[in-house]
């Protein structure tokens, strides 16, 4: 068993422009869950519009990546308005439903033949991101090393970008959040009825939220997009949006950076138990008739349930203090 | 405050631009080793909805490294695989690639789902690596940018669709109805067999595209029925008896109406999963197949190397994989992905033809273009990388609910 | 409520029901407009089988939901719990499948006295929120769904018995013999949880906990006990729904988890924390999910089931039988 091989996994994983994408994801989802108490399930959804806004911009009708970009978080945005005008006055359950159905109804019609012309339906779209790629700064002949690390130049270049992206949005966040608007939405987090009678309008306020949160959920999946150059309707499931939630909730729900920390961490954790179990399993040290290759890629959807169930429990970390909603 | 949100975004913009400048040149190293191994990658089902096809082609390409290495390996080295799961699942897909390219191979054999491919196609081809599947039969793949990095040995499913259209027109159906998955196997095709039937003036009375995470499949069996139907096909996983048994009992089953489908079924279980209490459910019913040689020479090799196989399906062309890269390294004379990928189509057409890696070298090292016939019959790849012609086993099933191969068929041109 | 909203509430009852009823009928006279009167009538037939399903499925959610507040969104492990426990019976054992099926409701009925007792009461008890809840039991059908994929491994498989049967066929349309005993014993199950909840004492105990748990506490109703109960009838169903819904779409692992919106949909539409609801929310979205399949691509078949969910959470939340509660 290499258990260096698979911290170097892991520490690959832990940076790689995917984690950052989740960072970025999570960061908006904070933003709707931890601060402004949005129940969202649809978060795949956002991703999916940006991610597919940018695709179709350029696969399918040859524009620019930088205006299938504005495309894609402009309809981010749009969703969000969509989704919440109606629903963000809803209580939190039924927020839930409401927004995994409008995810998953997203998904179907993006994935449909009658959508098909336009987003390529269960084949998605692919090469859309090679305006982007041309202005690597990075030789392309080369590998490159950080720490143990070892990683190509495309994947370098979008590492770089991603995380300066990721402390983009950070540092926005933070600034938002200790603005005069943030100090509203923490006051109708903490007692929404006491904001109300104040005169603040709570539902805009919310609806602002879960946009912002929307359009970071956007770029989250044009930074996926951009690293697969392919975009297709199944990864965008509720699974996604489970795996943001663990990652939250990992950092710490309602503190700022954290999303960030849950990023890395969760995929860090993810990758190191992959590559453990699968050496194990591969090398024999395990050799249980029940547990074989085929058990070790379940392992970890089995962890982040385990987790998501054992964080809410045991370190809430002062999110779940509100009143319960009383009935009738 | 102030202070600390400015310190907070310097340090941020500092770990940015200190991720690229820490990052230290190490040039691509056609994936040799110090003491002299040549490393390739692969990327196979290992967990997932295809697991069950992984172990088939991670042995072929166990004995593919065995031949290659016993013939004195490539240019000298050693060949040894380093593999990746795909998992079923594009992002696990895409750390197995990332994982595979830091070790600097040239070249990633894989992956097994044409849906996985298309996923990590642009981050393998993208790094000036080459790319080749056994197993992706997407016609998407076909004229995909893929500055000539992509190849497989498997033909597209262009060529299946054609066999399937000819076998449903021989067999004298005049009004058929299609019933497809919704995913990017099933639906292409789905649509060239549904030409290939028109192009022949057979009518298709039906074409249903059902959704694969649907749990009830009634109303799509329904239309079917709808349609009066003289023969049915369908291009569906393991969901395919399910839409068996709503066939049947609707009076359309296989001893009623000529019914086929392909080995993306789950072939051997299959009339047990429709029936377990009547092994003769599902005879009569035919199947088309990439061919994977029942009975080659290569399958019983295989069999003898791992005899607890299952099945060995599509085994022959990942085989045909690793040894067309390894000829390819050695017709170039470099194990640089660029190279390699020049060389490739030249060493499977235009030449002298040899059917093993040892004889393949020993023409090259006496300068003899080469045309390698591979463990499923001649490549002759086309412009695209993909072979132009294909060998497809028509199955039957029979009393005992096994399948019988009827006939071999080749499609495309020679 | 006062005698006079009873009243004034019991009157519309019967109204509301004609309602849905020519609502349906109205659907599928406008699709006979697409297709023959048999193929509607074909449709309607296979719709409300699966809809009887969904209905038994999905009452212990509904129920759960209106005693507890908590959204449980591993309700749909319950059905692949089920279908697999009587599985193992019938094909591993060689139990006949009336007997698997009967302890498949047994074991139903003691996983959701489990994690009643060993999950949710504990979280009440530590005063965990509504909303933590809820991603408690994102986590717990993850985990739980995946222990299934484990161990029984990704395959559908059939049952032993009334695989493949010979139909009726009564004017051109066609009935099996295990879809008639899948609706008879639905109904059958439905109408005596209705009966049980209208005229026993502890029927009305868990009425009067669902409509005001603290005052029915306070009244001296063991509300815990009252809780565990309403849990077990909640598995003990949904384990029925797994094992009916088998008979004609085969056991898998993710089984529960791909009905679990339409179940949603299903008590959501119809009010939740009513039987009747339930009934008639699933028989709706079962129809109108068939009945769709006549003029649209049948892909796209649970998008209109969705559509109803989000539009009946957005204009009217109780559903058709449900009481106007606060919702915000």
């Amino acid at each position: 068993m290499d258990l260096a091989a698979a911290g170097v996994d892991a520490l690959r994983a832990a940076i790689a422009p995917a984690t950052a994408a989740y960072a970025l994801a999570a960061l908006g989802l904070n933003l709707q869950f931890g601060y402004a108490g949005l129940l969202n399930l649809g978060h795949a959804g956002f991703m999916a519009v940006g991610a597919y806004g940018l695709a179709t911009t350029v696969a399918v009708f040859g524009g620019g990546f930088w205006l299938g970009v504005a495309v894609g978080l402009a309809a981010a945005a749009a969703f969000g308005l969509l989704l919440g005008m109606p629903t963000v006055r809803l209580r939190a359950d039924y927020l839930a439903i409401t927004t995994i159905a409008a995810s998953e109804i997203l998904r179907f019609v993006l994935r449909s033949g009658w959508a098909q012309p336009w987003t390529g339906g269960v084949y998605g779209l692919q090469r859309f991101a090679e305006e982007f790629y041309a202005l690597n700064p990075f030789a392309t002949s080369n590998n490159y090393a950080i720490g143990p690390v070892v990683v190509d130049a495309r994947t370098l270049w979008l590492m770089v970008v991603g995380w300066a992206l990721v402390a983009a949005a950070a540092v926005l966040l933070v600034l938002l959040l200790r603005s005069p608007w943030g100090r509203v939405l923490s006051s109708v987090r903490q007692d929404e009825d006491l904001a109300r009678s104040l005169g603040k309008n709570v539902f805009a306020y919310k609806l602002q939220a879960l946009v912002i949160g929307g359009v970071l959920g956007g770029v989250a999946g044009i930074l996926l997009a951009v690293d697969q150059q392919n975009v297709n309707p199944d990864n965008y499931g509720s699974v996604v949006t489970f795996f943001v939630y663990t990652i939250v909730i990992l950092g710490g729900a309602g503190r700022a950076m954290a999303p960030v920390t849950g990023a890395v961490v969760f995929w860090l954790v993810i990758s190191a138990t992959d590559s453990v179990l699968r050496q194990a399993v591969d090398s024999g040290t395990v050799s249980w008739s029940w547990f074989g290759p085929q058990q070790v890629g379940v392992a970890r959807f089995v962890l982040v349930g385990l987790a998501l169930m054992l964080i809410v429990v045991f370190r809430p970390q002062g999110l779940f203090t509100w009143r319960r909603r009383v009935r009738t | 405050m102030r202070t600390r949100l400015s310190l907070l975004s310097a340090a941020a913009a500092a770990a940015a631009l200190t991720l690229g400048a820490c990052a230290t040149s190490a040039p691509a190293d056609g994936g040799q080793t110090a003491d002299g191994t040549l490393k390739l990658g692969w990327l196979l089902p290992q967990t997932g909805p295809i697991a069950s096809l992984g172990p088939p082609q991670i042995a072929a390409l166990e004995l593919a490294e065995k031949d290659i290495n016993d013939a004195g390996g490539v240019l000298g080295k050693k060949v040894e695989f380093v593999g990746g799961d795909e998992a079923g699942d594009p992002a696990v897909a895409s750390q197995a690639v990332d994982r595979l390219l830091s070790q600097g191979v040239p070249a990633i054999i894989g992956a097994g789902s044409s849906q996985i491919s298309l996923s990590v196609i642009g981050k393998i081809t993208g790094a000036n690596v080459v790319q080749c599947s056994g197993m992706n039969t997407s016609p998407q793949l076909t004229d995909y940018p893929d500055n000539g990095y992509y190849f497989r040995t498997v033909p597209s499913d262009v060529l299946q669709g054609a066999v399937m259209g000819n076998l449903i027109a021989q067999d004298g159906a005049t009004k058929v109805a299609i019933l497809a998955r919704s995913d990017a196997y099933a639906t292409g095709l789905a649509n060239t067999t549904e030409a290939k039937l028109k192009e022949l003036g057979v009518q298709v009375v039906a074409r249903v595209n059902y959704d694969p995470s649907a749990q009830n499949l009634t109303a799509e069996v329904r239309q079917v029925v709808d349609a009066s139907p003289d023969a049915i096909v369908m291009f569906a996983f393991d969901e395919g008896a399910k839409l068996l048994q709503g066939l049947i009992q609707s009076g359309y089953g296989p001893d009623k109406v000529k019914t086929y489908g392909t080995d993306a079924l789950p072939v051997a279980s299959l009339p047990e999963l429709v029936d377990a209490n009547n092994k003769a459910v599902l005879q009569g019913m035919k199947l088309t197949q990439a061919s994977s040689g029942e009975n080659s020479p290569f399958t019983q090799r295989l069999l003898e190397y791992q005899p607890d196989l299952s099945t060995t399906a599509f085994s022959p062309y990942f085989y045909d994989c690793a040894v067309i890269i390894a000829l390819a390294a050695e017709q170039a004379g470099s194990t640089e992905g660029p190279k390699i990928r020049d060389a490739i189509i030249g060493v499977t057409r235009d030449g002298t033809e040899c059917g093993s890696f040892a004889d393949c070298k020993k023409l090259i090292s006496e300068g003899s273009d080469i045309a390698y016939v591979g463990a499923a019959g001649p490549l002759r790849f086309t412009d695209a990388g993909e072979p132009s012609t294909g060998l497809y086993d028509i199955l039957q099933y029979d009393a005992n609910g096994a399948t019988k191969t009827l006939d071999t068929v080749r499609e495309g041109t020679n | 409520m006062t005698n006079a909203t009873v009243t004034a509430t019991r009157a519309a009852l019967p109204r509301r029901s004609v309602v849905v009823l020519l609502a349906v009928a109205l659907g599928a006279a406008a699709t006979a407009a697409f297709a023959s009167p048999v193929q509607v009538a074909q449709a309607t037939l296979d719709g409300a089988r699966f809809g009887l399903v969904i209905a038994l499925s999905g009452v212990g959610l509904s129920l759960i939901f209106a005693t507890t507040g908590l959204f449980n969104f591993a309700h749909g492990e319950f059905v692949t719990f089920g279908a697999i426990l009587a599985w193992l019976c019938n094909v591993m054992l060689g139990l006949p499948l009336t007997l698997a099926a009967a302890v498949a409701v047994i074991g139903g009925a003691a996983a959701g006295a489990s994690v009643e007792y060993g999950i949710w009461r504990p979280l009440r008890r530590h005063g965990v929120g509504l909303v933590a809840a809820i991603v408690v039991s994102i986590g717990l059908a993850m985990f739980t769904r995946h222990l299934f994929l484990f161990f029984f491994h990704g395959q559908s498989r059939s049952y032993r018995e009334y695989t493949v049967q010979q139909a009726w066929h009564l004017l051109g349309v066609q009935l099996l013999p295990k879809d008639l005993v899948t609706m008879l014993v639905a109904l059958a199950a439905l109408a005596a949880l209705g009966i049980f909840l209208k005229r026993s004492r502890t029927g009305q105990a868990v009425r009067a906990t669902a409509d005001d748990p603290d005052l029915s506490q306070a009244s001296g109703i063991a509300t815990d006990r009252v809780v565990l109960l309403v849990w077990s009838l909640g598995g003990a169903l949904a384990a029925l729904g797994g094992v009916v819904l088998a008979l004609d779409d085969q056991v898998s692992w993710d089984m529960g988890f791909r009905v679990l919106l339409l179940v949603i949909a299903g008590v959501t539409l119809g009010g939740l924390g009513t039987v009747r609801g339930a009934i008639a929310g699933g028989l709706i979205i079962g129809v109108v999910t068939q009945l769709s399949t006549l003029w649209a691509p049948s892909e796209l078949k649970y998008v209109f089931a969705l559509i109803a969910l989000v539009a009946i959470l957005i204009f009217r939340p109780q559903g058709i039988f449900g009481r106007a509660q606060r919702i915000g």
